[in-house]
């Protein structure tokens, strides 16, 4: 089949010792940062953009890859040891984690969270190269209006449907709107809502935008909080070793994860937490222990842990066949990819064929290298999460203020990140999510310009976006999805945390 | 984060979101105005800017109805809306004063190093650490292997001062 003579070319692309250097540090450094506490896989990504500026576009690509993966395996490390998920896709991994830890079941609970993750991002991988090549196919005959429609789709889905409330959902988008709006409209020139300050005339900068409402915001958050009391860790005792019986529980769960994780995550709707919240009751439901369950049960860390990453590989297929960022975490490797003037999409598999299938196949490779690098090296994590907080959060602030300053070394930029920090801070306080914003920004000015051409097109008619039956489906999808949730309010019980 | 979140923003929150979409609607509709009609073919760029205001003022309204409901629910009680938002003042000034600390040495010429070990030293007394030698020092020499990594190793341009002119 073509698609795996591509994949091969690909790999032959991700194994070339370069970039599997790449892979590798990648790989490490996402583990390193994402295992501090506090800090979710998309922060991770955020953080540690600045250092892929300089590389080739292929070497750093592949270096982000390997730190998103990095950075989600060490959340679910932090999860399990101390307690305290990363982000909201964690949570069910911390509710049985953390017990088995306690019960000195540390690191069988580890090592089924590592070798599920491998092997639903083994199979997701396999699931993106089959779609992937499908969906272009279907999407290079997507007109403007198609796009547009589908951005409101993902926009609505993003902030309304899977929140806590749609109001605050829809609030943080519009947020994220206005800052999308800011500087010079590529169409005619125009400057727009730079009031004459020349910093803002490039635009709002995501890396700014997401350092300041992660980092910054958390920060703060957790210093107004701050009680003096260092969270208690659970040293890995016993065996680190996964029993036949280990195994036997857990190949399941990994597979009925992988069935959730991937077709959500591939949705143009997005989002971990939902798969990995189904993933944990359909186990609990399962079980053949349910006793088990809120005291350590092995099939309540495998299922959610295969899940999330299999969701997290998923929500590459909007990525890269449609450009379309579904997630914080996507939104920031889209950043990563404007960076080098990479415009993701059906074109992008035409024009960088080498990039996109090094990417995919370097999935496999970083997968692998994280279960390699990662179990034996599990000691070493845990000392770093014994790093006492003052140096913790102090670390994290000059790294964040580091990676603004390189990427563009401005006071004007300084002033922004400390603002963004203080509505960030604001937003924790008072329950509103912050991932919308930030896709807000970076996917409004698309939709935006898709708006415009389809308008465009149809020489002005704006009935064009309900001429056409995709797109007219599309928006009614997207209609029914801001209704349900205030109908049904029945759809909370699945809300987690916006992360 | 170990304690319960509150469930949802207070009356006085929804107030002030309420306002500052307003303020922002109000912002964008001055700059429309300020902006040269467009002679361009199809739509411009002013379009964007009055769809993004008009959902702005949409959800202001609902931002003042929402308050206002949350307000009759309260009715009576005591609330403490401030002092969750304002909770632990000592230590997010520091933060915030290790921040802007930051940005005037920056502004003054004092370079990255001079004012990370400022940022470092501040955020760590917010957490509880005293300023005494050990946290600028670390600061220090944390901020001095970062200036030499990114600027050395990856070539990225750091703000510069008396410090980074003597590291070369």
């Amino acid at each position: 089949m073509e698609v795996f003579t591509l994949l091969g070319q690909g790999l032959l692309v991700a194994i070339q010792p370069g970039n599997l250097l790449f892979a590798g540090v990648g790989v490490l450094l996402g583990t390193l940062v994402g295992i501090l506490p506090g800090i979710s896989p998309s922060l991770t990504v955020a953080l540690l953009l600045p250092i892929t500026f300089k590389l080739d576009p292929t070497g750093s690509i592949i270096m982000f890859a390997g730190i998103y993966f990095g950075g989600m395996y060490g959340s679910s490390t932090t999860a399990i040891l101390l307690n305290t998920p990363g982000e909201a896709a964690s949570i069910a991994t911390a509710i049985e984690g953390h017990k088995m830890a306690k019960a000195g079941r540390g690191g069988p609970a580890l090592a089924t969270a590592a070798i599920g993750s491998f092997v639903a991002g083994s199979i997701a991988t396999i699931g993106i190269c089959l779609l992937a090549p499908w969906l272009v196919e279907f999407a290079v005959q997507f007109g403007p209006w198609d796009y547009f429609a589908l951005m409101v789709l993902a926009f609505i889905t993003l902030s309304a449907t899977f929140g806590d409330s749609v109001l605050r959902g829809v609030t943080s988008l519009a947020l994220g709107l206005v800052l999308g709006l800011v500087g010079i409209d590529k169409l005619t020139g125009q400057s727009r809502l730079a009031f004459g300050v020349p910093a803002l005339l490039d635009g709002i900068s995501i890396t700014t935008l997401a350092v300041g409402l992660f980092a910054m915001g958390e920060t703060l958050y957790i210093a107004s909080r701050f009680n003096g009391v260092q969270e208690k860790i659970e040293a890995v005792r016993g065996s680190l070793w996964m029993t036949k019986e280990d195994w036997k529980r857990s190949w399941k769960p990994w597979l009925r994860g992988i069935g959730l994780g991937f077709p959500i995550g591939a949705l143009p709707a997005g989002g971990a937490e939902v798969p990995t919240l189904l993933s944990y009751t359909l186990e609990r439901k399962l079980a053949v222990k349910p006793e088990e369950f809120g005291h350590g049960a092995i099939e309540g860390v495998a299922g959610p842990e295969a899940a999330n990453n299999a969701a997290a590989t998923g929500t590459l297929v909007p990525l890269l066949a449609l450009g379309l960022p579904t997630s914080a975490t996507a939104a920031m490797m889209l950043a990563g990819f404007q960076q080098y003037g990479l415009v993701p999409g059906p074109l992008l598999f035409i024009t960088n064929a080498d990039l996109v299938w090094g990417l995919i196949a370097s999935f496999f490779v970083g997968n692998l290298m994280l279960l390699v690098l990662n179990l034996p090296l599990v000691g070493l994590w845990v000392k770093l999460l014994k790093v006492p907080q003052p140096w913790l959060y102090a670390g994290i602030l000059v790294f964040a203020v580091m990676g603004t300053l390189a990427a563009n070394p401005s006071p004007v930029e300084l002033v922004m990140l400390v603002t963004f920090g203080i509505v960030g801070y604001l937003m924790r306080c008072w329950d509103y999510p912050v991932a919308p914003m930030i896709v807000g920004l970076i996917l409004g000015p698309m939709a935006e310009s898709q708006f415009r051409r389809a308008l465009q097109i149809s020489l002005g008619d704006e009935l064009v976006f309900f001429k056409h039956a995709s797109s007219a489906a599309l928006l009614a999808i997207a209609f029914v999805a801001l209704i349900a949730p205030l109908v049904f309010k029945n759809l909370r019980k699945f809300k987690g945390d916006d992360g | 984060m170990t304690e319960p979140e509150p469930s949802g923003p207070g009356w006085h929150a929804l107030a002030a979101v309420a306002v500052l979409l307003f303020g922002l609607a109000v912002l964008i509709g001055f700059d429309v105005t300020g902006m040269a009609p467009s002679a361009a073919v199809g739509v411009g760029p002013t379009v964007a800017m009055k769809m993004v205001s008009g959902l702005l003022i949409i959800l202001g309204v609902a931002h003042v109805v929402a308050a206002v409901r949350a307000r009759a629910a309260h009715q009576g009680r005591q609330d403490h809306e401030l002092d969750e938002v304002l909770q632990n003042r000592g230590a997010l000034a520091w933060v915030l004063g290790g921040l802007l600390g930051m940005i005037v040495i920056l502004q003054f010429g004092g370079g990255f190093i001079l004012g990370s070990t400022w940022l470092f030293a501040a955020t760590a007394r917010a957490f509880g650490q005293p300023l005494g030698i050990k946290s600028p020092l670390i600061g220090f020499v944390l901020a001095a292997v970062v200036y030499a990594f990114f600027t050395l190793g990856l070539t990225l341009t750091l703000p510069t001062g008396p410090l980074e002119r003597l590291l070369g």
